[in-house]
């Protein structure tokens, strides 16, 4: 074994807290090694100046004086103990898991049971309405700027429409009775009517397709305009 | 006649906890316990008897300071009536106490923060902290002890908290490695590490207090 080994183990070997094959071997090194030697009696030395302090010592006045400390203490925190802590201080480990396991089997059913309850009475869960919009013909509507229209076929994208007429319909839920609301709710949700708008508002643009969609909301109609396919469009080969 | 029974009662522990093979002494403190556990409250004060040279003691090296470890051994105690429901039976109620101690110094030594400097021999005197020492007919070798203990108590203040407890576990209170390892609940092989590295500290340490008084 080398030195810097041996060094490092020193500090456990004076007070004999290595295993037996290692201390062994230090001690065959400590024979011969007079270096390490000096420092196993620098930390005996050291070892034995740190229990040459006695313990502190405490007078019996001292002592009575801290027992009666504890005793008033805990006289009071035991004076107004809780529920629980009186429950707990009377029983034991295996108790008290069984009483914790008894209460969440008692609370899942309770769960349980008004999770069924609701499900039986149509509680407001969400659903999927059919956005599908069902094509109309409808009157000639009023001409809009297409940008807003644009704008509003953006703001209305399927998501937030499946989403807006769910809402609509929990909202309504809360108003109405179930029975109305099932029959209310299973109605398709979209309609649409499609009309042809005349090219007057666009300069010489074609004639535009108008679709026109009137969610569950009564506020909320989607308006949105599509250039009509004509034979205008398809392309003409050149001629002299 | 409690204070005799508390006085075998914690001889018989302190060769329990040095000895675990003393059966008599591990039953006795055992019954002890039981009672206690049972709602006794003779036998808690008891309990207390037997343990609070112990715990002071410990509490008092652990932490360094007399009010700090007065403190520190209240609330010991406090913790141990508060859960000796429970603690089983069977184990060891040293080592549970010692866990305790240790628990609850750790506690109180991060809730003070960086350690005070350590109280000098002439300001403890004046507290009648050393009025046991000081009352005895050679008050100059009274005074050459409390320095020494002083010093030692330097010593330890320039080690880990960790360091601090698992020395004084181990050299002076006496606990094997083992015992050392189950109450600051880690490994053998940490608590060597830890011990190892405190005493080369407090040798280094050591050494430079030889070193300036040889100078001075």
């Amino acid at each position: 074994m080398k030195c810097r080994r041996v060094e490092k183990l020193i500090p456990l070997y004076v007070e004999r807290d290595l295993e037996t094959g290692i201390a062994d071997r230090i001690s065959s090194h400590l024979d011969w090694c007079g270096r390490c030697n000096w420092l196993a009696d620098e930390y005996r030395e050291s070892q034995s100046w740190l229990r040459s302090s006695a313990a502190p010592e405490f007078d019996a006045a001292a002592l009575n004086a801290f027992k009666a400390g504890v005793l008033s203490r805990i006289a009071e925190t035991s004076a107004k103990p809780s529920l629980i802590a009186n429950l707990l201080q009377h029983l034991n480990r295996r108790q008290v898991l069984a009483l914790s396991t008894a209460v969440l089997v008692v609370l899942g059913m309770v769960v349980l049971y008004v999770y069924q309850m609701r499900a039986k009475l149509g509680g407001p869960t969400p659903q999927i309405v059919d956005s599908r919009p069902s094509i109309e013909p409808g009157p000639a509507g009023i001409e809009e700027n297409p940008r807003e229209a644009n704008s509003d076929k953006r703001r209305d994208s399927p998501k937030r429409r499946i989403y807006r007429s769910a809402r609509n319909s929990g909202n309504a839920l809360a108003r109405r009775p179930a029975a109305q609301t099932d029959a209310k709710d299973r109605a398709p949700v979209v309609r649409a009517s499609l009309s042809t708008v005349n090219s007057s508002g666009f300069g010489a643009s074609p004639a535009i397709l108008r679709i026109e969609i009137q969610t569950s909301d009564p506020n909320i109609r989607i308006i949105w305009f599509a250039p009509k396919e004509t034979d205008s469009h398809q392309i003409k080969p050149a001629t002299d | 006649m409690p204070s005799e029974v508390a006085d075998i009662a914690l001889m018989t522990d302190t060769l329990g906890l040095r000895n675990s093979s003393s059966k008599p002494a591990a039953l006795s403190s055992s019954s002890l316990v039981e009672r206690a556990m049972a709602g006794d409250p003779a036998a808690f004060e008891e309990l207390i008897d037997c343990h609070q040279r112990k715990v002071l003691s410990t509490a008092w090296r652990m932490l360094g300071n007399r009010e700090d470890a007065h403190d520190a051994a209240q609330e010991v105690f406090l913790r141990v009536h508060k859960y000796l429901g429970g603690f089983r039976s069977h184990e060891d109620f040293a080592a549970w106490l010692y866990r305790i101690i240790v628990n609850v110094c750790r506690d109180h030594a991060r809730k003070r923060g960086p350690r005070h400097q350590f109280a000098s021999f002439e300001s403890e005197r004046e507290d009648g902290t050393f009025e046991t020492l000081a009352s005895g007919e050679d008050v100059e070798a009274n005074a050459i002890k409390a320095q020494q203990r002083a010093l030692i108590e330097q010593a330890l203040d320039t080690l880990t908290t960790k360091e601090r407890a698992a020395i004084v576990l181990r050299d002076l209170e006496g606990l094997s490695t083992e015992e050392v390892a189950r109450a600051l609940g880690s490994s053998q092989t940490t608590v060597r590490t830890q011990i190892s590295s405190a005493r080369a500290k407090i040798k280094q340490y050591r050494d430079r207090v030889l070193k300036r008084t040889r100078r001075g």
